[in-house]
């Protein structure tokens, strides 16, 4: 169970009420926002006893475009970016680029980006990927999906080494389903 | 003889002239120069931070056009949502205020000027222009729920004439600025809004739906 959240308080406060995951958009806005976001759900997450605040489940968006090499990433996309609704005809890719979450380079600058996302979220369970934006062809994004799948081994193994111990994992089905059974076994024992 | 002990209050002034030396900005000037005169006749320390449209006029569209402040802006959006009173200066184009004058007040959130004590001004280039101040800019921040104090300050090239603003303009401008020292000084201090401060925890939520 998650809750999602581009702009109310209220729903990082109704995910930190259950003790549920708290999903935060994460893109086309400032970092400084979604860091807010996360910081209030944290802090009312642990306040409700659900465990520290750096325990807490959290979610992020995200929105790349990725080319073998950034030069061709930048060439090729910045023509989408230029005249897409939601982006085109303010500021430029480059100013968008620094002021939001959206990368666009190599492989390796999306890598090294999204593990800089944990520094103002703190330790985080799940990051989903925007890679189908700025009305970009079927066969583009298939072909971004590929590169997703170079990506997100690095990512796992390199979230999992910085994780601390004590920070759980995003609570599944089966995990839950576990836990349930335990509990269970518990009781009957 | 600064008194620390004293309130303190801040007006901020909006000048959206185009021009350097622009002549909004000169009577934006004076008018925040009278009514930090005024405000301290009454006791109230005041800071009078400027907002230059002009320095601003990119991040203000791009603003409109990706619905988040470029860093850049943000102060100036901070200032304009937390400041206890309002001087905005505006030049006449085409019977009504300048574009980016409008676009900057666009951007604002929801009730930020509510209750807020406002002093309009607005140049021109000929006196025939004068109803810019009841036609556009008192509309404009009635709408915003914002207290237009009664006197509106119209400067015109006759205005000007011969140097400094004296005769009849500077009376408008002490007039005005009195008007809006009186709204600011009987008004408690502002209290900057959190936009993440929770006005109920869950709990609560859950009880009011429980009730209802």
């Amino acid at each position: 169970m998650w809750h999602g959240s581009i702009r109310s308080p209220e729903i990082a406060e109704q995910a930190a009420y259950y003790g549920d995951g708290f999903f935060a958009n994460h893109i086309f806005w400032p970092p400084e926002h979604t860091r807010r976001m996360v910081g209030l759900y944290r802090q009312r997450f642990e306040h409700y006893g659900h465990g520290a605040a750096d325990q807490a489940i959290v979610g992020l968006g995200g929105h790349v475009f990725m080319r073998k090499n950034s030069q061709d990433a930048i060439r090729e996309f910045r023509p989408y970016f230029d005249n897409a609704p939601v982006y085109g005809h303010g500021p430029s890719l480059e100013e968008y680029m620094a002021q939001t979450p959206l990368t666009v380079g190599s492989p390796q600058q999306v890598i090294d980006r999204v593990l800089s996302f944990r520094e103002y979220v703190g330790d985080y369970q799940r990051q989903l990927f925007l890679i189908d934006h700025a009305g970009l062809p079927l066969k583009t994004v298939l072909e971004q999906l590929d590169f997703l799948g170079e990506i997100v081994p690095v990512l796992r193994a390199e979230f999992a080494r910085l994780k601390p111990p004590h920070v759980p994992e995003a609570p599944t089905r089966a995990s839950l389903k576990a836990a349930r059974d335990a509990a269970a076994t518990e009781v009957e024992r | 003889m600064s008194d620390t002990t004293a309130p303190t209050r801040t007006v901020a002034v909006v000048s959206a002239g185009l021009s350097q030396p622009s002549s909004t900005r000169m009577l934006a000037d004076q008018l925040a120069a009278a009514t930090r005169d005024a405000l301290t006749e009454r006791g109230v320390r005041v800071e009078l931070p400027v907002v230059e449209v002009r320095d601003h006029a990119h991040a203000v569209v791009d603003h409109t056009l990706t619905g988040f402040p470029p860093a850049g802006l943000e102060p100036v959006m901070t200032t304009l949502t937390s400041a206890d009173g309002l001087i905005a200066a505006t030049p006449t184009f085409n019977a009504s205020y300048s574009g980016l004058f409008k676009t900057l007040f666009d951007l604002l959130p929801e009730d930020a000027l509510t209750g807020v004590p406002v002093l309009i001004a607005a140049t021109g280039g000929t006196p025939r222009h004068s109803l810019v101040l009841d036609h556009a800019l008192r509309p404009l921040f009635s709408y915003l729920r914002a207290v237009v104090v009664p006197t509106g300050v119209f400067a015109g090239p006759d205005d000007w004439a011969g140097g400094a603003a004296e005769g009849l303009l500077r009376e408008r401008i002490n007039r005005a600025a009195t008007e809006l020292a009186d709204e600011v000084a009987r008004r408690p201090p502002r209290r900057p809004t959190d936009p993440f401060a929770l006005p109920a925890s869950f709990e609560e939520l859950l009880g009011r739906g429980g009730q209802s």
